[in-house]
């Protein structure tokens, strides 16, 4: 039954088509193996009987020659998806019992293809994480290594995918809460260019950089969900009014190496960049090269300020985004003496520890006598940031560079120290900032106290060059010789 | 810039969080360190440089059309309501 | 009203005008005044968890015309902003309003002073900004208040003015002519009971021809022009009592009472709330093409001001065509009567007179009345064609209140129409002259004040049915 589950999505979805497996038969066991990993934390509420009911409709779809282009397939969605009926919870206490009753535009797309509802997936509490420890039920354990971080904020996505419970999972990234936990997981995710997909429920964190994206184990896969989940959206105003293009059959297409310009940011091989991640990444540029492409030095010389410019704009997009859990419509309300208490015990009870520090350090930044001096000038940086990103992408094709500076560090290393841990965002903040698009993919596994560990190559791309980043990263998982992880029983 | 401990309590009380006495010297020692480190944005150059209004690359924000589109769903929209009485939220006493 | 001391008010007004739009500034959710609680408050006015506003074109299409009407800059960027603050009728936890860049600036329009005289008011600007929902306090249990989001997200245009206005009669009369223009533009009903039109009044005072602006007082939420005008008066004499004793006025918000008809202290400067203001991140700049602003301008109907002097032309009483061209329910129905081409300001005396002597009886609006303007018109223009006189049409009229039948049946019912027949007058107007031997020889004797007498015989005659000008003609070719 295991082996079932370590087909890609394409694979599973061409063995239903077949008639090898039914969608039922894939869900159960995928079912069956998310119950039997709950240790990892992966899942906060395994849909079964939807999941079953769903799986149900998609075989006798299929037999009436009817359905999606997922038909069928079983995957996972990180909680932060508002699921018309099904608890959704952002990973907080405050909406603990939320149920909403409506669908995220970017879910009601992946029922429309006929994709099956297996779980709720953890993550850390409103995308504010990098460790998936901000969770108010628990961490979620890396597969690779159980007393290591699978990464953040969509760590529950990562881990599920890496650990075969689902084919597949949606996650959401404000400044490389895909990207990151996908390089630590060692599986795909892409974060795609920001107006791509539709935020439309999906629980706000930082509305200017938020964007959906997906976690899979094959490129190609990652492709066929992301051009499903992807397209403009009347509800959504950022939501870029622009056609799909066919990715997956783009990836048919070879996709010549010989002149592919890529371009390695300076500031990104710096002091903080583990030295073994380096060599991973740049092991991967020799390999492009030797295939003819073209390594070109480029220089984003904001870089430095980025991580500042991040941790100011999206506390503050966050603090203001973060005001109507207040305990007066849905949600969590803990009485208090009067409105104003009620208000307080309310999101003190709701609301953890980073998510505190994040609203506090947000109506910091944006109060009065400071607002110039933080946001305006952070917005100044965002602008700057993406005329590098311009002046690079005038020169080369994509950025090559590492996800995450480090390997899964272990649970509980950083938790003393937020400065520390927001570190570890350095190299994907950029791209968020710019709201250019970036894949992470793996690169290689590297050893550190008796475990493998995988790490990530970052592809980045311009702007709504989704079709470029995947065909790079889809060539370089041709060539990379990364062994994935076995599956555990 | 040195934060002191009442502007932490001003701006928990702005946020409506707050924070036990015990634990306050704690969170300002983390808070300092978080707007310390954001403070580095202050050695950036910006002179001229306008702020960026939206990575989303559209001419002017989306209109739509003076429609009524959202029929009245209070029944399912109060389902998970804290305290919904005769179809109003109910609310702690607001005094002015 | 004056203050003592030589003192003088400087007053600026925040009105809020609710643009009737049918839905929502953000959310597609109707805007109809008094439904069921929370009926018309959908995912997005609840701020649910994800939910994303998306700009309603008509509040912005209604904006653009107010900046035209009160001839303003429309700016071509403006931009949406969240104002942070907690209160239970406010969803979000925050408004989404315009701050530093608002739709419109640069205006100003004439107001109308009670004695006939006008007076330019600057306007600083107005912006789109979202309606709060509405709480109820005194209902059920004592420690609960109650909300109902219908009213979150209406669309609002918050308009400022400069701090021109000198005088409690000035405010009032701004706010008429603010409801006025807002009425003719067709944006806002501008009934302030239902609190569709609202506004804030920003108070200060100084001694006459000094050129300061002192510590003002905002007084939040005026419902009615009775309570601007006298939430104003009342202010400026508290602050005159402050400054002459001594002391200092604090800047501060604060509420009119008016039962206890008084101003009381909401909250003080430092208990300002800090909104910190910025960008919507879920919306975009505004950017309007100067092509939808001429469109727009093109279909801007006739405003007051021009009204007025149209009216004046026409050759309408001052003071009526000041009426007609400043109550949109009038001049509605001015502009439905019909014939008004031919004979305005008699159909404007009517209106004025009879009609408005009629509601006023009744307690009527003229959106109510009893006579509709078309049966109006034709009742004028029985007079007019000589199908009556006025002493009948007076009567008619009073018979179509009563009855709201129309004009012709109850002319003809009553058979009121004028005697035009000559050979039946010929015999009236001989039976005169038989009658009163006497008077015709004074008549050719030269006294011709006398010819009265012999109408008055022929008016009685015909139960005043007679057609004057003929009867006229008769009786002078018969003494001749």
């Amino acid at each position: 039954m295991s082996n079932l589950l370590t087909l890609t999505a394409t694979q599973a979805l061409a063995a239903m088509a077949k008639g090898e497996v039914s969608s039922v038969e894939l869900t159960q066991a995928a079912l069956a193996r998310m119950e039997a990993r709950k240790h990892l934390g992966a899942s906060l509420l395994i849909t079964s009987q939807h999941a079953l009911q769903q799986a149900e409709a998609a075989d006798k779809a299929r037999k009436a020659g009817a359905g999606g282009p997922l038909l069928g397939l079983p995957i996972g969605i990180k909680d932060l998806y508002c699921t018309n009926g099904i608890r959704t919870t952002a990973a907080s206490r405050i909406l603990e019992n939320f149920t909403p009753a409506y669908e995220s535009t970017v879910t009601q797309k992946l029922w429309d293809a006929g994709a099956i509802n297996l779980a709720k997936l953890n993550m850390d509490e409103f995308a504010m994480g990098g460790s998936n420890e901000n969770s108010a039920f628990g961490p979620v354990k890396n597969p690779w290594d159980e007393l290591r971080i699978s990464g953040g904020s969509s760590g529950g996505s990562a881990a599920a995918v890496a650990d075969y419970q689902c084919f597949a999972a949606t996650g959401s990234d404000t400044g490389g809460s895909i990207r990151q936990p996908a390089a630590m997981c060692g599986v795909v995710g892409i974060k795609p260019t920001y107006g791509r997909c539709s935020r439309w429920g999906m629980v706000a964190f930082a509305s200017s950089l938020d964007q959906a994206g997906i976690f899979a184990r094959s490129v190609e896969d990652t492709a066929l969900l992301l051009q499903t989940i992807a397209g403009h959206d009347e509800k959504d105003s950022t939501s870029a009014p622009l056609e799909v293009p066919n990715w997956v059959e783009e990836l048919q297409k070879p996709l010549t190496l010989k002149g592919l310009k890529i371009g390695l940011p300076k500031e990104y091989f710096v002091e903080g960049l583990d030295a073994r991640v380096k060599q991973a990444v740049m092991n991967a540029v020799k390999k492009f090269e030797a295939q003819g492409a073209e390594i070109i030095e480029v220089s984003l010389p904001t870089t430095e300020y980025a991580v500042a410019a991040y941790y100011i704009v999206a506390p503050a997009e966050a603090a203001s985004n973060l005001a109507r859990y207040d305990g007066m419509r849905y949600g969590l309300r803990v009485e208090g003496n009067g409105l104003v208490d009620t208000y307080t015990k309310t999101r003190t009870a709701g609301f953890g520890a980073e998510v505190k520090r994040r609203i506090m350090v947000g109506n910091y930044v944006l109060s009065s006598g400071y607002y110039d001096a933080y946001y305006t000038k952070a917005m100044q940086a965002r602008t700057l940031i993406a005329n590098d990103f311009a002046a690079a992408f005038k020169k080369v094709d994509v950025i090559m560079a590492p996800t995450a500076p480090t390997p899964a560090f272990k649970i509980g290393e950083k938790s003393a120290d937020p400065v520390a841990m927001y570190l570890g965002d350095a190299f994907t903040i950029p791209a968020s900032l710019a709201g250019l698009p970036g894949i992470s993919v793996p690169a290689a596994t590297v050893e550190e106290g008796g475990s493998t560990l995988p790490v990530g190559l970052q592809i980045i791309g311009n702007h709504w060059q989704e079709g470029k980043i995947l065909q790079v990263a889809h060539a370089w998982q041709t060539m990379s010789g990364f062994t994935p992880l076995a599956i555990k029983e | 810039m040195t934060i002191e401990l009442k502007q932490i309590q001003k701006l928990a009380s702005l946020s409506r969080l707050e924070f036990p006495a015990e634990k306050l010297p704690a969170f300002a020692a983390e808070f300092q360190s978080i707007v310390g480190f954001v403070d580095k944005i202050q050695q950036l150059k910006t002179e001229g440089v306008p702020p960026l209004t939206s990575v989303a690359n559209l001419e002017s924000t989306p209109e739509r059309p003076d429609v009524v589109t959202a029929p009245n769903n209070r029944e399912a929209l109060q389902k998970s309501a804290v305290a919904a009485e005769m179809g109003f939220y109910s609310v702690p006493r607001i005094v002015e | 009203m004056s203050l003592p001391h030589n003192y003088e008010m400087v007053i600026g007004l925040e009105v809020h005008a609710q643009i009737t739009t049918q839905s929502k500034l953000f959310s597609g959710s109707a805007t109809a005044f008094g439904a069921e609680p929370n009926t018309q408050a959908n995912s997005i006015d609840l701020g649910m968890p994800g939910m994303l506003p998306v700009l309603n074109a008509g509040a912005v299409d209604a904006g653009i015309k107010l900046g035209l009407a009160i001839n303003a800059t429309v700016n071509k960027t403006s931009v949406f902003a969240r104002k942070n603050y907690y209160y239970p009728d406010l969803p979000k936890g925050y408004q989404i309003s315009q701050y530093d860049k608002p739709i419109v600036e640069h205006g100003n329009i004439d107001i109308d002073l009670p004695d006939g005289t006008s007076k330019n008011i600057r306007i600083t600007r107005m912006h789109l900004e979202e309606d709060a929902g509405k709480s109820i306090h005194d209902m059920g249990a004592t420690n609960v208040s109650y909300v109902d989001l219908n009213r979150a997200g209406v669309p609002l245009m918050e308009i400022v003015s400069e701090p021109d206005l000198r005088t409690p009669e000035e405010a009032g009369a701004y706010m008429k002519k603010m409801r006025t223009l807002v009425r003719f533009l067709g944006i806002c009903d501008g009934d302030m009971e239902k609190g569709n039109l609202r506004c804030d009044a920003n108070v200060s005072v100084r001694k006459i021809g000094s050129d300061k602006l002192n510590t003002r007082c905002e007084i939040k939420n005026l419902n009615s022009i009775r309570h601007v005008m006298e939430a104003i008066q009342f202010e400026a004499e508290r602050h005159v009592t402050v400054w002459e004793s001594g002391g200092e006025v604090g800047q501060e918000t604060r509420l009119w009472d008016p039962d206890a008809h008084e101003t009381r202290t909401l909250r003080s400067k430092e208990d300002a709330h800090d909104y910190r203001y910025f960008p919507d991140p879920d919306l975009l700049p505004l950017n309007l093409k100067q092509e939808r602003i001429e469109k727009i301008r093109a279909t801007l109907p006739k405003l007051p001001d021009v009204l007025k002097q149209e009216f004046l032309k026409m050759g309408l009483a001052p003071e009526q065509a000041g009426l007609i061209s400043s109550d949109k329910d009038i001049y509605d129905y001015f502009m439905k009567v019909p014939f008004r081409d031919v004979m305005p300001r008699e159909i404007a005396n009517w209106i004025t007179g009879d009609l408005f002597a009629v509601l006023n009886k009744s307690g009527k609006d003229i959106t109510e009345s009893p006579v509709s303007p078309e049966d109006l018109g034709h009742l004028m223009n029985n007079i007019n064609s000589g199908e009556i006189s006025g002493k009948i049409a007076k009567q008619v009229f009073a018979t179509m209140v009563e009855t709201g039948d129309d004009p012709s049946t109850i002319i003809s019912k009553g058979g009121l129409s004028q005697i035009s027949d000559e050979s039946a007058l010929k015999a009236a107007c001989e039976k005169a002259l038989a009658a009163n031997p006497e008077a015709v020889a004074k008549y050719k004797a030269g006294n011709e004040r006398i010819f009265g007498s012999f109408v008055g015989f022929v008016m009685k005659e015909t139960k005043g049915q007679a057609n004057p000008e003929l009867v006229n003609t008769l009786l002078k070719s018969l003494l001749a």
